[in-house]
């Protein structure tokens, strides 16, 4: 008897063995044996009687779609938001990283541009200004000449080099 | 929808902080080239809108301009001018040429032209544009005995430059 339990409940037990441990329960009214497992075995067999209804597909259906179907719906949108959101704000953040990254030295040199007193440069005349001013376009235009004529210069080269290639 | 207003409202607060960012009135000079204004290895000379003014007061026959093309030009160029900062040392000028293209933010200061000459030469110049509207020019140079730094603020009319740039060429 014992030994047939221990097989049953390790899942061991073959079908004969199991038919025999049931009848021996059943035999054995009124022992600890019987009173402890008899409950187990009834409920198995009730268990087994139970038959499913017509429409039991169709009411298990509607249930699995009530709790089921709105729920990823609704999950999905809710992350998409917070997805959003923190689309934004990383880029938020990336942006300001960028600009600091980019102008690193503005706000203390803007800080001390204030305190540059330019006055103290300044010519005393309009004249000496004037020469000034003349000398400091002179000088850009000169640059210019020299860069136009350089690159008219290449542009020229290469003109040249093209005619070699043809 | 509410999607929409935030991404408006990221939008407004970026260009918020990136005007405040920008102050769009102090020149090259002011912002990347205050220490060389202190430095006295530099010598600095500056040309306030009141001086331009009065650069057009001046009597063109006293300084004998009537006949020079060149004068009436400079004179034409001075009156858009908002101010002229020049910084010169003639102490490790390929140094400072390095450093200073260093210090200009390219978002901001585009470059017109680059020239590098067989002597070693270097010069650039930068411009500051918005809305098509050149507000500052720069230039940068170095040779072998100086390293200059012009900043043109105001209005400029590259045209008009390039006018001048012929003028002086002419002679």
């Amino acid at each position: 008897m014992q030994s047939l339990l221990d097989k049953y409940f390790a899942g061991e037990s073959s079908l004969q063995e199991e038919a025999q441990l049931k009848q021996l329960l059943q035999d054995e009214q009124g022992s600890a044996a019987q009173q402890q497992y008899q409950a187990w075995f009834q409920f198995l067999e009730q268990e087994a009687d139970i038959q499913l209804n017509d429409d039991f597909d169709a009411k298990i259906m509607q249930k699995i779609e009530a709790s089921l179907a709105p729920a990823p719906v609704v999950r999905k949108l809710q992350t998409a938001w917070i997805l959003r959101i923190a689309a934004v704000f990383a880029l938020l953040v990336a942006g300001l990283w960028w600009m600091m990254r980019s102008t690193p030295l503005d706000h203390p040199l803007v800080a001390e541009a204030k305190v540059i007193d330019w006055s103290k440069y300044e010519p005393k005349t309009a004249e000496e200004a004037y020469q000034i001013t003349r000398k400091a376009f002179r000088r850009v235009a000169t640059e210019l000449n020299e860069g136009t004529e350089i690159a008219t210069e290449s542009v020229g080269k290469m003109e040249e080099m093209g005619r070699m290639f043809k | 929808m509410k999607i929409k207003h935030f991404f408006t409202l990221a939008i407004i607060a970026l260009a918020a902080v990136q005007g405040m960012a920008q102050n769009s009135a102090a020149s090259a000079i002011d912002k990347y080239f205050a220490s060389y204004v202190e430095d006295k290895r530099f010598s600095v000379v500056y040309i306030s809108p009141k001086l331009f003014q009065m650069i057009g007061k001046i009597d063109t026959k006293i300084l004998d301009m009537e006949n020079d093309a060149e004068a009436k030009a400079v004179l034409e160029m001075a009156k858009d001018l908002q101010g002229l900062r020049i910084l010169t040392t003639d102490e490790t000028p390929e140094a400072f040429y390095k450093e200073a293209k260093a210090k200009i933010n390219t978002k901001e200061y585009e470059v017109l032209m680059t020239v590098r000459d067989k002597d070693g030469d270097n010069v650039e110049f930068l411009i500051k544009e918005t809305n098509n509207v050149i507000s500052e020019l720069l230039l940068l140079s170095s040779g072998d005995d100086e390293f200059v730094l012009l900043s043109f603020m105001g209005t400029l009319d590259l045209n008009k430059i390039t006018r001048l740039a012929k003028e002086i060429e002419k002679k």
